[in-house]
C-alpha cells in the first residue's frame, strides 16, 4: 500500500494504482472532472497511463461550464 | 482628449499601463460570449476601462431568476432581450465606446465571421458545445479565448491561447455526456463568485491587451469561496491535441451538438403532456425517480422507486423489459443521462425521460 492525498486527505492505494483505477473507485467518471497530479492537469487520455507514487497529491476538480 | 486624461486617470496612473497602455485599450476590440453571471461583470468592467469596441453574443431574454447574479440587469429589465439592455447599460456607463449587440445564438455557421472582428474573446457561455466552440473558433483565427466559469461555490479561469500554450481541448478533450453535469439553474450558484471571477476575467482581457503582467496561459486558477482559497494548476500544450497538436484533425468548426451528444437522446424524450396521458391509461409503466439525498422532500411521484444516479446501473436486471420506465428527476438531464447508462449497460426495454423535469410538470 502507499499513501497518496486525495483533494487534501490521506488516501490508502495499492501500489501500480492508475489515476482512471483511483476515480473508478470513488465512482467518478472521467469526463465530468478535471485531474491533476501534483497540481498538474492530467491530460484524460492518460489517465489509465498515469500510477501513483507515495506521497502524491491529487487533485479533483469539476469541470465545468456555467458562466 | 482631456476627458481621456481625467476618465482613465488611475489606470494611466499605473507604470504597467500608463498613457500607451490605456490608447491600446481604446483601439482593443473585445467579444463577450454569454451575457449572463459573468457576462455582466465583465461588460460593465471592460465598458468602464475604456475597451473601444466590445461585443456582446447571446440569444436569451432577462428572466427573474437572472437578477440574483446577473448584476448588468434590474427588475424593469424582465422579458427584455440581454444584448439588447446590456448595450444599453454600457452605452450610458461609456459614451465613447462603440457596442455591437448580437441577439443570436454563437453556431458553427456565424462564428468565424463574428470573431475576425476581434482581438480577444472572453468565453462567459453556460454550456460545453459553446466552450469547444469558442475554443475552436480563437484557435483557427488565432486570438485568445479568456475562458471562466462558475458552478456552486467555486469558479475556474485559465486563457486558452494555442499559439502560446494550451487550448480548452488540450485541457478537456472529451466533452462530458449530455445531462452528466449540472448547468448553474440545476445545481445553484453563489451570486457573488460570478462578480469575482467575471473580475478576474476582465483583468485578464485587460493584461493580454496592455501587455502588463503575467497573464494565466497554461495555468488553471481555482476559487473557492466556500473554504476562501485558492489553487493554481499548469496545463500543458498536448502535442496529439486534435486542434493545435502536431497533427491537427480539426481545420474547420464541426458540430458541437453532435461533439457533446445533444440531441443523441431527443427520441426518448416524453413531454408532461404525453405522460399525463400514459399514466391516464395506466398500462406497464414503471416511474423512476432520480434524485439525491436532499432532493427528497418535494417529489413529483411519490410512490416511484427513487434511486440515486450512482445506483443506476443496478436497476439493469431488476426493470421488467416488457415495461415501459420512464425516468424522471428535477430537471430532465439526469434522467437522460440515466438512460444513456441503461443503454450502455445493456438494458433493452422501452425507456423515456420525461422533458422539462418534474420542475415544468
Amino acid at each position: 500500500m502507499i499513501t497518496i492525498k486525495l483533494n487534501g486527505k490521506d488516501e490508502n492505494v495499492k501500489e501500480k494504482f492508475s489515476l482512471l483505477k483511483l476515480l473508478e473507485d470513488k465512482k467518478i467518471v472521467p469526463d465530468t472532472v478535471v485531474v491533476a497530479l501534483n497540481m498538474n492537469v492530467v491530460n484524460q487520455t492518460e489517465l489509465d497511463k498515469t500510477f501513483l507514487s507515495n506521497g502524491d497529491s491529487v487533485e479533483v476538480l469539476r469541470f465545468v461550464a456555467g458562466g | 482628449m482631456q476627458n481621456f486624461y481625467e476618465r482613465y486617470k488611475s489606470h494611466i496612473l499605473l507604470k504597467e499601463i500608463g498613457i500607451s497602455g490605456q490608447k491600446h485599450i481604446k483601439s482593443s476590440s473585445v467579444l463577450i460570449v454569454g451575457a449572463g453571471g459573468l457576462g455582466s461583470p465583465l461588460a460593465l468592467y471592460l465598458a468602464a476601462a475604456g475597451v473601444g469596441t466590445i461585443g456582446i453574443i447571446d440569444f436569451d431574454t432577462v428572466d427573474v431568476s437572472n437578477l440574483q447574479r446577473q448584476i448588468i440587469y434590474n427588475y424593469s429589465d424582465v422579458g427584455k432581450s440581454k444584448v439588447e439592455i446590456a448595450k444599453e447599460r454600457i452605452e450610458k456607463l461609456n459614451p465613447e465606446i462603440k457596442v455591437n449587440a448580437y441577439n443570436e445564438k454563437l453556431t458553427s455557421v456565424n462564428a468565424l465571421d463574428i470573431f475576425k472582428n476581434y482581438d480577444v474573446v472572453a468565453d462567459a457561455a453556460d454550456n460545453f458545445q459553446t466552450r469547444y466552440l469558442v475554443n475552436d473558433a480563437c484557435s483557427l483565427i488565432g486570438i485568445p479565448d479568456v475562458w471562466a466559469s462558475v458552478y456552486r461555490f467555486e469558479g475556474q479561469v485559465s486563457i486558452f491561447d494555442s499559439k502560446k500554450g494550451a487550448c480548452y481541448r488540450c485541457f478537456h478533450p472529451v466533452a462530458p455526456k449530455h445531462g452528466s453535469v449540472p448547468s448553474c439553474g440545476e445545481s445553484g450558484v453563489i451570486g457573488a463568485i460570478t462578480g469575482i471571477i467575471g473580475s478576474i476575467q476582465t483583468c485578464e482581457v485587460l493584461k493580454i491587451i496592455t501587455g502588463a503582467g503575467t497573464p494565466l496561459i497554461g495555468r488553471l486558477l481555482y476559487f473557492d469561496v466556500l473554504n476562501m482559497l485558492t489553487k493554481e494548476f499548469k496545463i500543458k500544450k498536448d502535442k496529439n491535441c486534435p486542434l493545435c497538436g502536431t497533427n491537427p484533425s480539426i481545420k474547420e468548426l464541426p458540430d458541437y451538438d453532435e461533439f457533446c451528444q445533444i440531441n443523441k437522446f431527443a427520441e426518448n424524450e416524453i413531454t408532461s403532456d404525453e405522460l399525463k396521458i400514459k399514466l391516464k391509461n395506466k398500462k406497464n409503466i414503471q416511474i423512476i425517480t432520480i434524485c439525491e439525498g436532499d432532493e427528497k422532500q418535494d417529489l413529483v411521484f411519490p410512490d416511484s422507486l427513487i434511486i440515486a444516479l450512482n445506483n443506476i446501473v443496478f436497476l439493469k436486471d431488476k426493470l421488467n423489459t416488457n415495461n415501459d420506465t420512464i425516468f424522471v428527476c428535477k430537471y430532465g438531464y439526469k434522467s437522460i443521462y440515466a438512460i444513456r447508462l441503461l443503454q450502455e449497460a445493456g438494458y433493452k426495454g422501452k425507456m423515456y425521460s420525461l422533458k422539462g423535469g418534474t420542475d415544468k410538470y
